[in-house]
């Protein structure tokens, strides 16, 4: 019973107005994600491939991951080029001047598409499941037949999330394909595991929106009301929650500026510069540069030990506001899936903090030797899903079970006069 | 009868408890996002005055000529217009190691964002069943039966529809900024008001454009339900793809070489090729004039010396040909300088040329445009950075004059002064930025804002046109 009714949902959507426009979006939308993302991930290549360390010239640089055409979340700043100076780390301006638009807008990449527009797609798909049968007069009708309401309800979510999830896998799959072949992706068995991953976690947001919709299906009785109010809680989740936690946070955890951490390490650098000079005036010495340096290092690291705990709670926070919906939680597990999240960007910095730490002295000069080359390996899946993953997954699979069983039991006492 | 009309509108939609809704929604919205960001405001002034007086006080003490620059770096103060307006970010710039990585992470909820996402989908909600409903319900038959005109009717429709939504809007906005002025205790001063009704303006015209475009799919459509799918496909294109697409179709479609290119050619042209060019050149030069000098690369140094110090002919011509390698040196750096410089120079054009093609591009969305003129108008915008980059390098040529005058003072009066020691530079002219004019600001935003007009017009018009030939059966 379940698959007829199943069935008749499909049938009665595939041929209208809403399914073609709305795939059509999709399928536009992916093509320019796909087109987009690989321009800007050439661009990263283009970049690292001039600068990467080699041991005529030890750049801290990292290589840029065809995971980042998916989710670019952080990966224009991951992939910058990192320098040690006597001030310690440095960074070197590489952006483009585009960038100044790309801080006023978002990025169109593929994680967008799954976050807001399949959210989207899902919730006007759904929207209307029951309030539709209902202003029509079949749903009395379907119910007197001895058709069991469960098997109804079921029956029309999996219809309209087989409309909906059916489409984007297609497109989806189509667009991995393509990404694959293109020249210049290094795909190993990791990428596809990874997107495997992030096909699952779109089946799981896709079932948790077709739920909103059918739940205020179930609790509101005209198509229009429903519509607004799945469409409020759609941008709920999607724009206001996450968007607003990132401002809310910042209050709740106050991090020093890093204006400040800039400005103190200036003036404790020109601060130790003059001193030596001066010292050198009264009495001249030969190791008055090596001391100073030791000294000035000892005091950036000082400043940098007291600020990244800070800047790590605040990350915490965010990432824990963020969660309050489950597209703040489904943003924070893609990118970080895909390399390129807030994760990543701690576990990076550590990387460069560490390899500076063992090579400053000889980076400067301090004393003789080679310098190590750099090299930093991305986190993997496991590492990903047992550190801050299973959060993110645990968020969604609830608010997903959550939406479903209210629709479920909101059906069960429905009056469908 | 218009504004029978036009009141019949409005008792509709206020009655409306779904539109009750969302204006409750959109107003708690726009006070908590000021609220907030306001308290964020005053935390980072408190942090920029802190940050401003370290420096200075730095700078009394330990001021001296040779590291002055590095000494006095300019901070930007925090916008006024923070609350509303949070612009280009700078913590977004990330130009530090320990930059926060948040806010290229997620975008920040302010006003510009509620009102760009939030009160377009409101706008396009409340019209896509304007025509459309009272088509299904049968009143817009009976109104036309009773002889009323066509214009009248489409036109007490949008403004009923825009008073409707501005009301409220304009309700919220207001108290947010009287919580600005009153509980925030931020002094107001003329040039604020003028931002502020700036942006209120610009935000009608922004709410307007939806509006109509609603309307204009409502008179193309037979049922509201076709009508808010034509009007929510055409928002998601308008406000989530159109905007967002521009600048990475600006990277690909005019492609401009990575820095690092850049930055390795012209440190080959101004470090190998000019080694290379001036080998090349002393060779000819001792062809030319110094053929005795051939071998005098290959002398030893004493030997070179001895002869020097026995010579004195040799010593004469050794100097003329030092001299002539000097400035051979000299020339070569110029011309290699020259050349870099152009590479570098006809790069800055080409990025300036790919931002405006990606501003251009983003111009096709009233999205970009409404963005674009808000965040010029509270000067966080794109057009922001060349007023700062003036000002800060007038200040920086006015305080190196100082210091240059007062390190020549200084050494006149004791030859043994160098420019490692300190000097007094408490009388030297301080930063203030003039923000600025309201004047400047129209002027910036003059063509966003024309473009938002037209938006109004092109879909009102549309609206309109498809109206007259609606069948209202």
């Amino acid at each position: 019973m379940i698959w007829s009714i199943a069935k008749k949902e499909i049938l009665e959507n595939i041929f209208s107005y809403r399914f073609s426009i709305l795939t059509v979006l999709l399928a536009l939308l992916m093509a320019v994600a796909v087109i987009v993302g690989y321009g800007d991930f050439l661009l990263r290549l283009e970049n690292y491939e001039v600068l990467r360390p080699m041991p005529n010239s030890p750049n801290i640089i990292i290589e840029p991951t065809p995971m980042s055409m998916f989710a670019k979340g952080l990966e224009a700043n991951l992939t910058r080029l990192y320098e040690v100076s006597i001030l310690g780390i440095e960074i070197r301006q590489n952006q483009q001047l585009v960038n100044r638009i790309f801080s006023l807008f978002t990025v169109p990449d593929m994680l967008f598409i799954i976050k807001v527009v399949l959210a989207l797609i899902a919730v006007l798909f759904s929207f209307d499941a029951i309030t539709h049968e209902k202003e029509q007069g079949t749903l009395k009708l379907t119910l007197s037949n001895g058709i069991r309401r469960s098997s109804l309800v079921v029956g029309k979510f999996a219809g309209r999330f087989v409309l909906v999830f059916v489409p984007f896998t297609v497109l989806f799959l189509l667009a991995l394909l393509t990404m694959s072949l293109l020249p210049s992706v290094a795909v190993t068995s990791s990428f596809w595991w990874k997107n495997l991953v992030i096909l699952l976690a779109s089946c799981v947001y896709t079932l948790l929106f077709t739920g909103v919709g059918l739940f205020v299906s179930s609790i509101i009785h005209r198509s229009s009301t429903s519509m607004v109010v799945s469409l409020s809680i759609w941008l709920l989740f999607v724009f206001i929650i996450p968007n607003f936690s990132t401002v809310i946070a910042k209050r709740l955890t106050p991090v020093p500026t890093s204006d400040r951490i800039e400005m103190e390490t200036r003036l404790n650098t020109i601060q130790a510069i003059y001193n030596r000079i001066q010292r050198e005036k009264e009495e001249p010495r030969g190791m008055e540069g090596v001391r100073m340096i030791r000294q000035l290092r000892e005091s950036t690291t000082r400043i940098t030990e007291l600020y990244r705990p800070k800047m790590n709670a605040l990350m915490r926070t965010t990432k824990s506001l963020v969660r309050i919906s489950p597209s703040g939680a489904l943003n924070v597990l893609l990118t970080d899936i895909a390399n390129t999240g807030l994760y990543e960007e701690v576990r990076a910095k550590d990387a460069v903090t560490q390899y500076v730490e063992r090579n400053f002295n000889r980076i400067n000069e301090l004393e003789p030797g080679p310098i190590e080359l750099f090299r930093y390996t991305r986190a993997s899946l496991g590492e990903v899903f047992s550190a801050t993953g299973y959060v993110d997954v645990v968020v969604i699979l609830f608010f997903a079970t959550l939406f479903i069983a209210a629709a479920y039991v909101r059906f069960l006492i429905y009056d469908p006069r | 009868m218009l504004w029978v009309l036009v009141r019949k509108e409005l008792l509709d939609n206020l009655l409306n408890l779904r539109f009750i809704t969302l204006c409750v929604v959109a107003i708690v919205l726009i006070v908590s996002s000021i609220v907030v960001l306001t308290g964020q405001y005053h935390e980072e002034l408190i942090d920029y005055y802190n940050r401003v007086n370290t420096q200075d006080a730095f700078i009394d003490q330990y001021g001296h000529t040779n590291r002055i620059g590095w000494m006095s770096r300019l901070f930007r103060e925090p916008s006024r217009y923070q609350p509303l307006v949070v612009g280009i970010d700078r913590d977004a710039a990330q130009e530090n190691f320990l930059s926060n990585p948040i806010p290229v992470f997620l975008s920040k909820l302010d006003f510009v964002a509620i009102v760009s996402v939030l009160m377009s989908l409101v706008a396009v909600l409340l019209a896509h069943s304007a025509i459309t409903g009272e088509r299904e319900d049968g009143i817009l038959k009976l109104m036309l039966s009773s002889s009323l005109p066509r214009t009248t009717i489409v036109l007490g429709k949008f403004i009923g529809g825009v008073i409707t939504l501005i009301v409220p809007f304009t309700l919220g906005v207001l108290l947010g900024l009287s919580y600005i002025a009153v509980a925030a205790g931020v002094e107001l001063r003329s040039l604020d008001y003028g931002v502020f009704a700036i942006l209120l303006l610009i935000s009608y015209l922004y709410m307007t454009a939806f509006y109509a475009l609603g309307l204009f799919f409502s008179a193309r459509s037979r049922t509201s339900n076709v009508a808010v799918l034509k009007s929510l496909f055409a928002w998601v294109v308008l406000v989530l793809v159109l905007p967002n697409i521009s600048p990475f179709l600006a990277a690909q479609i005019y492609r401009i070489p990575s820095v690092a290119k850049i930055q390795r050619e012209t440190n080959k042209i101004e470090s190998d090729d000019r080694d290379e060019i001036i080998g090349k050149r002393l060779q000819q030069i001792v062809q030319m004039t110094f053929p005795d000098f051939a071998t005098i690369r290959s002398m030893t140094k004493s030997d070179l010396q001895k002869k020097l110090d026995s010579d004195p002919v040799f010593r004469d011509r050794y100097a003329q040909f030092q001299r002539a390698f000097e400035e051979l040196v000299r020339d070569v750096n110029t011309e290699q300088r020259r050349i870099a410089d152009a590479i570098r120079e006809s790069f800055e054009n080409q990025s300036h040329h790919q931002e405006l093609l990606a501003t251009v591009l983003a111009s096709l969305s009233p999205l970009s445009n409404f963005v674009f003129a808000a965040t010029d108008a509270a000067d966080v915008g794109l057009q922001s950075d060349a007023e700062w980059a003036a000002q800060s390098g007038e200040y920086d040529r006015v305080l190196s004059e100082y210091v240059n005058q007062r390190y020549a003072e200084t050494r006149q009066r004791n030859p043994a002064f160098d420019f490692n020691d300190y000097l007094d530079l408490r009388g030297r002219p301080r930063f203030q930025f003039q923000p600025p004019p309201l004047a400047m600001r129209l002027e910036r935003i003059l063509v966003p804002a024309g473009v938002l007009a037209m938006f109004n017009l092109l879909f009102f018009a549309g609206a309109f046109l498809s109206f007259l030939r609606y069948d209202v059966r």
